[in-house]
Order: C-alpha cells, then structure tokens, then sequence
C-alpha cells in the first residue's frame, strides 16, 4: 500500500492521480466501466433499464407514454445509453425504431458490484479479527 | 451505485479507526498493494474516506461510518461504483489541455 501526501490541499484532487492512470493516450477509459455506472447513474436512464429488462425491446414514444418526460428527453437519454454501450436499435416493427439491451452489456457492472460485495465481507471480517486480537485484556 | 457492508468489533471506535486510519493499522487487514489510497476525509473517530484505484482496477470511493455500539462498534462501509464517466471527462477537457 502506498500513501501518497502530495502537496495539493484535498483528497479530492489528488484522486485525480488514480483517475489519471486509467485514461489511455487517447483519453479513453480502458474498459467501459466506469461510463456503465456513469450511463446508471442517472434515475431515469434506470427505469429505461428496467423497462427493457422487463420488455425486451421498446421505443422513444413507448418510453415517454410510461415516464413523465418529452420525447426529446427520452431519446437523449436513449443516446446516452446508447453511448454507454449499453442499448441497440432493435429489429423495427412496422416503422418504429426499436431499441433493446445490448447482450451482455450490463455484465461488467453487476460483476463489479458482486465482486465488491464479497471483497468487503472479507475485508471487513479482517478487520474485526485483527482489531480484536489487537485488544488489552 | 454502491455497495454498502457493515459488521460490529468488539473494541471501541478509537481502536477500529486505528485500524482504518493509518497505514500500520491498515497493514494488519488490509492486504491490497496494488492500490495506491488517497484519504479525502478524517473526522477521527467516526468517518473516514477515502479514494482508491490500481492499474487494474478502476477509481472508486469508500466511505467508513464507525458508530458506538453497546458491544463496542459498528462499521459500516460503502464503496461508490466506478462512476467518473472518464471518456467524457477527457473530451471535455481536451479543448482546455489542448
């Protein structure tokens, strides 16, 4: 483990160094994780998620029958996720574009937040031990 | 999104954050040195952030609430998602830094 006291006044900012270190030379993140949380991050765009999950396949004006926002709103929300890498255009009914989940593409993240949750128990069950024994009776 | 975990010590809340507080009492637990830790917040001896990351694994958050509790102490942790929509930040600076 490494500590660094650099001579910037808040954590906040010297975060930035791990942030750094995971832009590639072309200022992309290395894998799209943290876009996919970024995409999540936002209410709406979860129940645009959960409807999908529930619907298979769905469309801007499906979508803004069900949510209590524009179509405009809903088809910048559609791009983002979208730009997530996170929904496709589906197969069209008629002329309706569709747009559905793009297989596998909510993968990564539930496995990060699996993961997460069993690192922590652990660590967690370390820290109990270790503590306790470090204890003066 | 976050993943939140909590568990009780039997030991006082000075004693745990001993233990999350600085590097020899992290070293007793925490075996990761992959990850390079940056403390954002220390509000001895109840909260606790910090923000970590390695090559491997993605920048994240994690917030530790230390709460007296009658057997001693409870902590609870939660680590924030990797979040930092990092492509977008990057073109959003690009102009700035080119």
């Amino acid at each position: 483990m490494n500590e660094r006291s650099g001579t910037r006044p808040d954590g906040a900012v010297r975060a930035f160094g791990v942030l750094d270190r995971q832009l590639d030379g072309a200022g992309h993140a290395p894998d799209g994780l943290g876009t996919v949380f970024a995409a999540l991050a936002d209410p709406t765009r979860r129940l645009m998620v959960s409807e999908l999950l529930r619907e298979g396949s769905t469309s801007v004006p499906a979508l803004s029958a069900v949510l209590p926002i524009t179509r405009q709103a809903v088809a910048k929300h559609l791009s983002a996720l979208d730009h997530a890498g996170l929904v496709e255009r589906a197969p069209a009914r008629g002329r309706e574009v569709r747009y559905r989940l793009r297989p596998g593409a909510l993968t990564p993240a539930t496995q990060w937040l699996r993961e997460a949750e069993e690192a922590w128990e652990g660590r967690l069950a370390r820290l109990k031990d270790a503590v306790e024994a470090g204890q003066p009776r | 999104m976050s993943v939140r975990r909590e568990i009780e010590v039997e030991a006082s809340p000075e004693r745990v954050w001993e233990a999350l507080a600085t590097r020899e009492g992290r070293e007793r637990w925490l075996v990761e040195p992959e990850r390079d830790i940056h403390v954002e917040v220390l509000e001895a001896p109840h909260r606790l952030v910090w923000w970590w990351g390695g090559e491997e694994q993605p920048a994240t958050r994690v917030e530790f609430l230390i709460l007296a509790v009658p057997v001693g102490a409870r902590v609870i942790v939660t680590e924030s998602s990797p979040a930092f929509p990092l492509a977008m930040l990057a073109r959003s600076l690009a102009p700035v830094l080119a």
